[in-house]
């Protein structure tokens, strides 16, 4: 629905985070997405992929599990370096 | 900075002040304890929960200062800054109306708005296709609403993403202007059954249209067999006394 603007909410998250987590490079993103959040899946990776670009998740691999009858999208782990 | 609604939060701008430079806010984080492993970071955030949390707050402030809130959905074009004008022209000396815009860019809807004497504030969402929560949050904070008015919330012209996002309003109310079609509560099945209530606008054109009325109400229901429907013109005032008497009793639940 509005994948690029939540691929930018993941990317901001990751930028925050890092603020307090101390890293500098993400390798990976570990995402849960509910069946019910209204969210494309493959639009998701690739406005992510499109966000990410000159970021310090460039790169970075989004994998993405599926939650049976949840509307949630929730961002679990992140890969640093 | 906003992280929550995916609102493409960078460009937003709130009467032309950068959203994030008009507050300081930092997002909520719960960063999940437990043994750090190498090189992983845990973080646990739903992104989509976030927008719940502001419109909450919204609906709690609101019901507070006993605001009737609602927000307009509808695609470009139907006719919604029409009707807030001409509702504020006829109502408005009923009960203080004040009025969030959103749009993309341009302040014009506000200044058409503003020009009526009610008062208004402009979003501009940039890149971001819908109002969220917590844009909607500001603008209330500015907007300094008196006790028993009505707040109407003009949403960016989108059939699809507006439906998603709760702003904390009383009612979402889609407009669908004739010209658009009969079949779009069906092709856009999300918008229509958010709303509690359908205003089919532009009904002065339809000697000139072949528009099917009752096939539109009937895709209306079919999606959300609840949905109330008044015909009204923002041209010629048909309607508007009974979108009056919607609001009214509205107004009236709500204190
Ligand atoms: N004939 C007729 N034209 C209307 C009516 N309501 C609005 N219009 C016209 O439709 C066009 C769009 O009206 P707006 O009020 O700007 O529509 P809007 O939904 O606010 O548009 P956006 O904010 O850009 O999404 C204008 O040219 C209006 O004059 C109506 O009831 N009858
Ligand atoms: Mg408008
Ligand atoms: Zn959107």
């Amino acid at each position: 629905m509005h994948e690029l603007s939540l691929a930018e909410g993941v990317l901001q998250l990751i930028e925050d985070t890092a603020r307090t987590q101390g890293y500098s490079r993400v390798t990976a993103v570990f995402l849960e997405l509910g069946e019910h959040a209204a969210v494309e899946r493959e639009s998701l990776s690739f406005c992510f992929d499109v966000v990410t670009r000159g970021s310090m998740a460039e790169g970075a691999r989004l994998e993405i599990t599926d939650l049976p009858g949840s509307s949630e999208m929730r961002v679990k782990e992140l890969e640093v370096d | 900075m906003c992280t929550t609604c995916g609102c493409g939060s960078g460009e937003t701008r709130i009467d032309g002040v950068a959203h994030d430079q008009a507050h300081g806010y930092t997002p909520a984080r719960s960063l999940a304890p437990g043994l750090p492993r190498a090189r992983r970071v845990s973080i646990e955030q739903n992104l989509l929960a976030k927008n719940d949390a502001y419109a909450g707050e919204n609906r709690q402030r609101l019901t507070a200062a006993r605001v009737f809130a609602l927000n307009l959905v509808s695609s470009p074009g139907s006719g919604k800054t029409s009707l807030l004008v001409k509702t504020i022209a006829q109502f408005g000396h009923r009960f203080p109306i004040a009025v969030i815009e959103g749009d993309q860019q341009t302040s014009q809807d506000a200044e058409r708005i503003r020009a009526t004497g009610a008062a208004a504030i402009q979003i501009n969402t940039g890149k971001g296709c819908h109002l969220d929560a917590h844009m909607v949050g500001h603008a209330v904070a500015q907007l300094e609403l008196a006790d028993h008015s009505v707040l109407m919330i003009e949403n960016v012209g989108n059939l699809v993403c507006p439906a998603a996002f709760d702003l904390g309003e009383a009612h979402k109310v889609v407009i669908l202007s004739v010209t658009e079609g009969e079949d779009k509560p069906i092709k856009y099945p999300d918008m229509f059954r958010a709303a509690s209530l359908m205003l089919l606008n532009k009904c002065d054109l339809l000697p000139h249209l072949d528009y099917d009325v009752d096939a539109a109400i009937a895709y209306a229901r079919q999606v959300n067999p609840g949905i109330e429907v008044i015909r009204v013109s923002a041209k010629s005032g048909e309607g508007m006394a009974e979108w009056l008497a919607w609001i009214e009793a509205g107004r009236a639940a709500a204190t």
